[in-house]
């Protein structure tokens, strides 16, 4: 992929693509008029056409002859002039695009798009002057027009904005501004956008010495048309007294340092951003301007050739800039022409479509998006990699810490030393071997302290010297396995081993899923960034004195081997980019990745176990019901050990950090470690948890505390009708709550109970049952803004049934307040008896929440599980989220005469997993042959297009 | 039936009125408002275009009216607002689903 003659190859289709010969009807200008007049007149200021009414039809000046000659029907004409602006810039427009399309590189069609613009502004501009002040004296220099910004710089993408000065003499006067205002309604009505400025020279200098953005803008002015002397004056003053002034310009580099740091904290600080916006993200376009802006206030120079010159950049690095630049600008453009508008966030939707038309292909297992996006993140890389660089050298931040004594030693460490925090190389002789490359970060990871720069640009230029050889070396593997036990440490180590390129050279399976996106909801990062933010989440857990992270702590105090832990973290999701199947694959790379680093064998099984294993217990906890005999048996077999337990639970909370914020919550965390718990006591006690043998004694104690109260009879009565689940998961306390709440129930249509907790808030609901009283229910909380977190579903024989729900608020996902607690009972009353129509209030709940169409809604996905439980069918249901999607799923269920007697509800972003434990009419499991009718009633119900059609079926 | 909603300026509201009662338009309402347009509110050239938003006040008339009305409505608005420059407003015509006069009851056209 070697650019040639500003072709930019792309991945997949040959590489070398000779300059395309375009045919002759696309090259010969559709306005040949309109462009060479206006070409003929570049020079001339707006004051100086006399009485020169164009006409606009032969664009040749109407006879002067007479003296004051009459310009041509002045209003007719800007219709006209507007018309053929507009169509002008259409079909021009068209021509970029086709010129784009057959290969002409990124910059070449900003520059072009610039100079059919200038053309049009220029035309606008003089138009407006001839007709609104015909009898401008000659020799007036009224008024500039300045392009600023990227517009300055000549380049301009397909649908962006167009930045104007109209500089003006300092005596203001109505003509030139109502030349202005012409000029600028031609120009919108043509159809630009237009951002402009009408100012004198001492504002904009005002401006520039107290505004970042005025001051950059005005870097790379550029005049259009008009007064060259008025211009001229400009660049002096600003010279004088804004770019010269070092106080002015220190203050601008230090406004420019916060300027960026906001800029990547808004817009992603890290290339490998799911998303990345191509102009303002870590990577791109502005990081270059950066450059600029920094090349100009400390050399004065304008561009990146001009920088090359004065030495400020060598020669490798501009070429490097300059090809990325360039790609990411015909990303750009791409961006702006398929999607009509002015596009610069690369969304997943967006990244196929783009990676279609710039022709790349699928191969080696990677869609064709996939490929396209990993080149976009090396060119970003590269570009970040030169602007960071760059902006070290030249405009470094201020060190922040008063020198201490110790700091301004140095302080020697074998072949290394530390100066000011920083480790660097202590003989100046090169690198050596690839051996020291690792001792480089062995003393970094040691000392705590990062590498210096220029020892980074050193490890970079050491990387050829790690060749197969060293890398299937056991003094490799022995550091390499070293660095991984370091808690506390391994992240940062990692990062810049990642980033100077030594870790893909050492390990090459994860060069593999370096800058691979993942297409899913969740995951924010591509691969290598996600699983780098996991080991950084897992560091925290060591270092941090967080109290949040406090009982993670005490777990990584019990896991016997770090570096177990560490790799195996690292390793969990090699398996990707392969097509499907990645937990598979990833144990088997983890096992070769092991065997090459002389892991010891437990060490090495340990890791294969992780990465196999890495998605259980997320999946467990929040799929399925963990009081279900045999559930926690079969999960402490596979774990069968305490060390690796503790190792599967850190390493799931990890995972779960890396993937974004956000993801990690408190619902889960107790999910977690419920699990935790449980299997944790299992594996202590052996056979038979101990909660089971708590929970015995539950029933027991329940019926001693309710002797005093009440009648012995319907105590005994009650306790026998409630099902076996019931005992097994409930404990005495609550179990003499629930009775409790029966009994206050008597022959009411509802009763409900509120309990609130950390994260959420229990709703326990008891009423008379019949079919489809849980969906009622649960269609009613939705339509009071709950979101339903899980369920417990009981029926007692004598037909009440008794639900405990976990619920929270669905607008800011906390607990329930208390003062909503009266409303919702009384809907969930209202609904029950009938008087409410649920299925209407769903829709219209549904109408009012706030939706965001952003990608067609997926199909819904259904599964079953008939052995996780030993009286239910499980059955998950994957769909897109939507307001009421419990309601319908469990209104579809009710119409198959299903019972469902256990619910857990997830959703992550806009995506939601719920899980039901049903059985059907007789209590038993479901058919097999009943499974695919079911799964396509459910298809059914949840299709986004039957809106408002679910009202009858809840019985 | 159709409602006219007209953004325009508010020194132009008379004009607009007596135009709009000369074309047969017998009730109107009236509001002060604030928006912006495509050019975000700067109309004015002395102010630079920086990277803000200005909320310029404007006046809504929105009138109901019978279909046949509509056309002639629409056109005495765009007379008498017209300027030639930036922040003139609009005109929205929208779809008048049914008219009640409290007072009797009355629904529809006569109830214009």
């Amino acid at each position: 992929m070697r650019p040639s003659d500003g072709i930019v190859g792309s991945g997949g289709s040959p590489p070398e693509r000779a300059r395309p010969r375009l045919p002759p009807q696309v090259v010969e200008a559709t306005f040949p008029r309109l462009l060479m007049g206006a070409r003929e007149d570049e020079g001339t200021t707006i004051a100086d056409s006399r009485p020169r009414a164009m006409d606009l039809a032969t664009d040749k000046p109407l006879a002067p002859a007479t003296g004051a000659s009459e310009p041509a029907g002045p209003a007719a004409g800007a219709e006209e002039c507007v018309e053929t602006l507009r169509r002008c810039l259409k079909v021009e427009t068209e021509r970029l695009r086709t010129r784009h399309r057959l290969g002409l590189g990124g910059r070449e069609i900003a520059t072009a798009r610039c100079d059919l613009v200038d053309l049009v502004v220029v035309r606008a501009c003089r138009l407006a002057a001839s007709n609104v002040a015909p009898t401008l004296p000659a020799d007036q220099e009224r008024i500039a027009v300045v392009a600023l910004g990227g517009y300055g710089r000549r380049e301009l993408a397909p649908g962006s904005d167009v930045d104007l000065l109209f500089l003006h003499a300092d005596r203001s006067d109505e003509d030139t501004q109502a030349v202005v205002e012409q000029a600028l309604a031609l120009l919108w009505d043509a159809g630009l956008t237009v951002g402009h400025s009408f100012r004198t020279v001492g504002q904009c200098v005002a401006m520039a010495r107290a505004d970042l953005h005025s001051r950059t803008a005005l870097t790379e002015a550029r005049l259009l048309t008009g007064s060259e002397r008025l211009f001229a004056r400009l660049m002096e003053q600003m010279d004088a007294l804004v770019f010269t002034s070092a106080r002015v310009t220190e203050a601008f580099l230090e406004a420019l340092r916060s300027d960026l740091g906001e800029r990547y904290a808004r817009f992603g600080s890290q290339v490998g951003l799911q998303e990345p916006h191509v102009k303002e993200s870590a990577g791109g376009l502005r990081d270059l301007h950066a450059v600029l802006w920094v090349a100009h206030a400390r050399f004065g120079t304008r561009g990146l050739a001009a920088l090359l010159g004065c030495g400020g950049i060598s020669d490798r690095e501009h070429r490097a800039a300059l090809r990325a630049y360039d790609h990411l600008w015909r990303v750009r453009n791409e961006a702006h022409f398929a999607t009509g508008r002015k596009t610069d966030l690369l969304t997943l939707d967006l990244q196929p479509a783009l990676a279609e038309k710039l022709g790349y292909r699928p191969r080696g297992g990677l869609l064709a998006s996939e490929i396209f996006m990993r080149e976009y993140y090396r060119r970003a890389s590269e570009l970040h990699r030169f602007a960071s660089g760059f902006l070290l050298r030249q405009a470094p931040a201020p060190s922040r810490r008063r020198f201490a004594f110790g700091l301004r030693r140095r302080r020697p460490r074998g072949t290394f030393e530390i100066r000011d925090g920083k480790l660097h190389s202590r003989d100046s002789g090169g690198i050596g071997g690839p051996r020291r490359l690792l001792e480089a970060f062995a003393v970094a990871q040691a000392e705590g302290v990062e590498l210096g720069e220029e020892l980074k640009v050193e490890v970079r230029g050491g990387l050829p010297l790690v060749d197969r050889a060293f890398r299937e070396s056991p003094e490799a593997g022995r550091a390499l396995v070293r660095l991984f036990g370091r808690a506390g440490r391994v992240g940062s180590t990692l990062r810049v081993m990642h980033e100077t390129g030594l870790l893909d050279r050492l390990l090459p399976e994860f060069a593999r899923v370096t800058f691979l996106v993942q297409h899913d909801f969740y995951h924010r990062y591509t691969v290598d960034e996600h699983t780098l933010a996991a080991i950084d989440a897992l560091d925290r857990v060591a270092a941090s004195a967080d109290p949040v992270l406090a009982r993670f702590r005490k777990v990584l105090d019990e896991v016997e081997r770090a570096a177990s832990l560490y790799l195996g973290l690292f390793l969990h999701d090699i398996g990707k980019g392969h097509g499907g199947g990645h937990v598979r694959r990833g144990t088997r790379i983890a096992e070769r990745v092991c065997a090459r680093l002389g892991v010891d064998p437990r060490t090495a099984a340990d890791v294969s176990f992780l990465v196999e294993a890495h998605l259980d217990m997320s999946q467990i906890s929040q799929r399925r019901d963990l009081t279900e005999p045999g559930l926690i048996e079969a999960f402490a077999r596979r774990v069968s050990t305490a060390d690796r337990l503790n190792m599967l639970l850190l390493l799931t909370y990890a995972d779960h950090c890396g993937v974004g914020p956000g993801i990690w919550t408190e619902w889960k965390g107790a999910l977690l470690w419920d699990l935790y718990t449980r299997t944790r006591a299992c594996l202590h006690e052996g056979a038979g948890p101990a909660g089971d043998r708590h929970r015995a004694g539950a029933r027991e104690r329940a019926i001693r505390e309710l002797e005093g109260e009440f009648r012995a009879s319907e105590v005994e009565r009650h306790f026998a009708l409630m099902p076996e689940r019931y005992m097994r998961a409930t404990d005495a306390a609550d179990m003499v709550g629930h009775f409790r709440l029966l009994q206050r129930l008597g022959g009411d249509a509802l009763a409900a109970e509120w309990r609130p907790h950390d994260h959420c808030t229990e709703l326990v609901v008891a009423a008379p049952d019949h079919p489809g009283l849980f969906a009622r229910l649960a269609g009613t909380m939705t339509a009071q803004s709950l979101d339903i977190l899980s369920v417990d579903l009981y029926t007692r024989e004598d037909g009440v049934a008794l639900d405990v729900f976990k619920v929270r608020d669905a607008g800011d996902h906390a607990p329930v307040p208390a003062e909503r607690w009266p409303a919702v009972e009384r809907a969930l009353r209202a609904a029950v008896e009938g008087r409410y129509d649920v299925a209407a209030a769903v829709e219209r709940w549904r109408a009012g929440a706030r939706r965001r169409p952003k990608r067609p809604l997926a199909p819904p996905a259904v599964r079953f599980d008939s052995l996780s439980s030993q009286t239910s069918s499980v059955v998950e249901v994957r769909a897109e989220d939507e307001p009421g999607l419990v309601f319908r799923i469990t209104s579809a269920l009710s119409a198959y005469g299903l019972d469902i007697n256990f619910a857990k509800v997830a959703t992550e972003k806009s995506h939601a997993l719920d899980v039901f434990y049903v059985t059907d009419a007789e209590g038993g499991k479901l058919d097999a042959e009943d499974m695919p009718r079911l799964e396509a009633a459910l298809v059914v119900a949840l299709d986004p297009r039957r809106v408002g059609a679910l009202t009858k079926e809840d019985g | 039936m159709k409602k006219i909603e007209a953004i325009v300026r508010p020194h132009l509201l008379e004009a607009v009125k007596n135009a709009l009662q000369e074309v047969g338009v017998v009730g109107m309402t009236i509001s002060e408002v604030k928006g912006f347009g495509r050019q975000k509110g700067h109309t004015e050239t002395y102010r630079g275009s920086e990277y803000k938003v200005e909320l310029v006040p404007k006046v809504k008339i929105e009138v109901a009216l019978p279909d046949q009305l509509v056309e002639l409505a629409v056109d005495a608005v765009l007379k008498t607002a017209k300027t030639g420059k930036f922040g003139d407003g609009k005109v929205f015509v929208a779809s008048l689903v049914d008219v009640v006069r409290i007072r009797t009851g009355e629904h529809g056209e006569q109830a214009l």
